[in-house]
């Protein structure tokens, strides 16, 4: 394990020690290739947009500024190359529907839409452990029915542990709109994973 | 009507390809528009299916006709603030204390903390890691195809873009003196990037065995523990007719991997092998096209064998590329000791049947067995019959037995 900061190892890249390239990849390998994985909600999208921002990450490295944190700056590109890859692959996201409308739960209406309250929804205590196969599928199946700027704005926030301003400054929208966003995609993500919660506990017609 | 549902585009530029409902809901909500949002005069059918999607978007409560296409692009966008759900006050003031708090729900107010944990228990529901069986299997070959990627664009000469732009220069004298710089630095690090290439390519290849061994495993489990063999023994053809007769050439044996698939052809291309391909020449294509595209020896499969593969052996099942075929092929003089031309004659990763993939250094193993040959030449190979010119081997041999290490193409 080197313990240098990801900054340092980029310094060392820079100035030839073309070996700590291997060590920024495996570092990164597991909390990225899983962001991508839940961002596109398709492996192969996944690993071509990870090897792609890696390769971004080489050829942009003489402009990165090493005051600032690498992590975001890797998340970013990676965020942005899976967005080119299905824009690409054409992929259009698919909602279904066909779930129950504000019975399972909800304690109000507004317009149409539901207030959600968390405290009502089943969630795996973060104590939980490693998924299950099935509970990871479900994950996946609420966030690929959230719309995309939802999506990305969530898992960005997640997986970088990011405030709102430094969301901001990441993604280069105002403050407010990070705030609403997230607050949306929550209450979306909320939502959606009780509905394959529920549709899970329904026994098989 | 077609037009009536179709989301018109958004003018959110982040919002990227707008997302489509399903068929079934787009009928549904097509049927309650033309029954001017009368849910009574949507078709039985449809009717359940149409209440639900238009209670989503808010159709029932809002009631006018207009800007509802509008309305139900902002919906599908992920920009209507309206129809989506809330969060309740509480749980979007935990919200906003979590986020201050550094995502951590124990440094939030108590007052707020029990709604704060439910934050935590949904991020750590959405980035906690794979399940284990999925991670395994792409994390080893990921990283090596990435670092592989960037070595080859480092190859072409895609470097990193200079921190600033470097002002232009007109005298000569700037000129050469700036080539004379970038050859002595070229002649210095030329040494040290070929180094850094190989052992780049060499974790590569290692990746691939790790690939063809889970490959091996899975075939053997499906195929009653037989080691892949497609082809019907050679007779007194030569198993290096490669690119002419997948019948009679060995490595429509190891081909059969890639096949049905339970490795991808990519997998069996090293990247010290420039000639290797990664896709399929066709889809009915069932071996290399010619023997130069070849980047992996086979065990030589005069006859089916089973039960040979998870067995705790040295015995060799797939190796580096093999020069001697590639010599004898040419009728050229081979040299039994000479390691695989992908990592430039510097050794070679031999598969053994234990699913390890050891860097052997020369083809002979500790005991002895050479993998580039079956045991009665090796026996009988002596220097007398090279300095003849006598070719020591022809193509047709087989393994002598269980524990003969001995691959071909």
């Amino acid at each position: 394990m080197d313990p240098r900061t990801d900054e340092k190892l980029v310094e060392a890249y820079r100035r030839g020690e073309t070996d700590v390239f291997r060590i920024l990849v495996e570092r990164y390998h597991d909390d990225l290739h899983r962001f991508l994985t839940r961002l596109a909600g398709d492996r192969q999208v996944a690993e071509d947009a990870f090897q792609e921002a890696f390769l971004q990450i080489h050829l942009s490295l003489g402009s990165f500024d090493t005051t600032r944190r690498f992590r975001p700056w890797l998340f970013t590109i990676a965020a942005n190359k899976a967005r080119d890859l299905l824009r690409k692959k054409g992929r259009r996201q698919t909602l279904e529907l066909s779930a129950p409308i504000g019975s399972a739960g909800g304690s109000g209406s507004n317009d149409g839409g539901s207030f959600i309250d968390l405290l009502e929804i089943e969630i795996p205590p973060p104590d939980a452990g490693l998924l299950s196969e099935e509970q990871d599928a479900m994950v996946q199946r609420a966030l690929d029915q959230l719309s995309e700027p939802l999506r990305e704005i969530l898992l960005l926030a997640y997986f970088q542990r990011l405030s709102y301003a430094q969301v901001a400054d990441e993604l280069g929208i105002p403050l407010g709109t990070v705030k609403s966003r997230l607050h949306a995609a929550v209450a979306s993500f909320a939502k959606r994973w009780r509905e394959v919660s529920t549709e899970r506990a329904r026994p098989a017609k | 009507m077609d037009e009536q549902h179709t989301p018109p585009p958004t003018a959110d530029d982040t919002a990227g390809p707008s997302p489509q409902l399903t068929e079934a809901d787009a009928r549904a909500l097509e049927a309650f528009f033309e029954a001017d949002q009368d849910l009574s005069r949507v078709p039985s059918t449809l009717r359940e299916r149409a209440e639900r999607a238009a209670a989503l978007f808010g159709l029932l409560t809002t009631g006018p006709i207009e800007g509802r296409e509008s309305r139900v692009s902002r919906v599908l966008t992920g920009t209507d603030t309206t129809a989506q759900p809330t969060l309740s006050r509480d749980d979007a003031e935990a919200l906003d204390a979590w986020m201050l708090a550094g995502l951590d729900a124990e440094r939030v107010p108590a007052s707020l903390r029990e709604r704060a944990r439910a934050h935590d228990a949904i991020a750590a529901l959405i980035t906690s890691p794979a399940p284990e069986s999925v991670s395994q299997f792409t994390r080893a070959h990921l990283i090596e195809r990435t670092v592989n990627r960037v070595a080859e664009a480092t190859d072409s000469g895609q470097m990193s873009e200079p921190a600033a732009a470097i002002p232009p220069r007109n005298r000569l004298a700037d000129f050469l003196s700036v080539a004379a710089v970038l050859l002595i630095a070229a002649s210095v690090l030329w040494p040290v990037m070929s180094t850094v290439r190989e052992g780049s390519r060499q974790a590569a290849c290692a990746g691939n065995m790790r690939s063809v061994a889970n490959a091996m495993g899975l075939y053997t489990a499906d195929n009653d523990q037989m080691l892949p063999m497609v082809t019907a023994g050679f007779g007194k053809s030569p198993w290096w007719n490669v690119g002419r007769d997948p019948s009679s050439s060995n490595s429509a044996n190891l081909y059969a991997l890639a096949k049905q698939p339970y490795a991808r052809l990519a997998d069996l291309a090293c990247p010290g092998n420039p000639r290797a391909i990664t896709v399929p020449r066709s889809p009915e294509a069932r071996d290399w096209g010619a023997l130069e595209e070849i980047s992996y020896s086979y065990r030589v499969m005069a006859h089916p064998e089973r039960s040979l593969w998870g067995q705790p052996s040295e015995l060799v099942v797939v190796a580096d590329r093999s020069p001697v075929v590639l010599r004898a092929v040419r009728g050229q003089v081979v040299f039994p000791l000479e390691s695989s031309p992908n990592h430039q004659g510097q050794g070679q990763h031999g598969l053994t049947a234990d699913g390890s993939a050891p860097w052997l250094t020369t083809p002979a193993l500790s005991s002895g067995d050479n993998i580039w040959l079956p045991k009665p030449i090796e026996m009988f190979i002596d220097m007398a019959a090279r300095r003849q010119g006598i070719d020591p081997i022809r193509g047709t041999e087989a393994p002598a037995g269980r524990q003969d290490s001995f691959v071909g193409p």
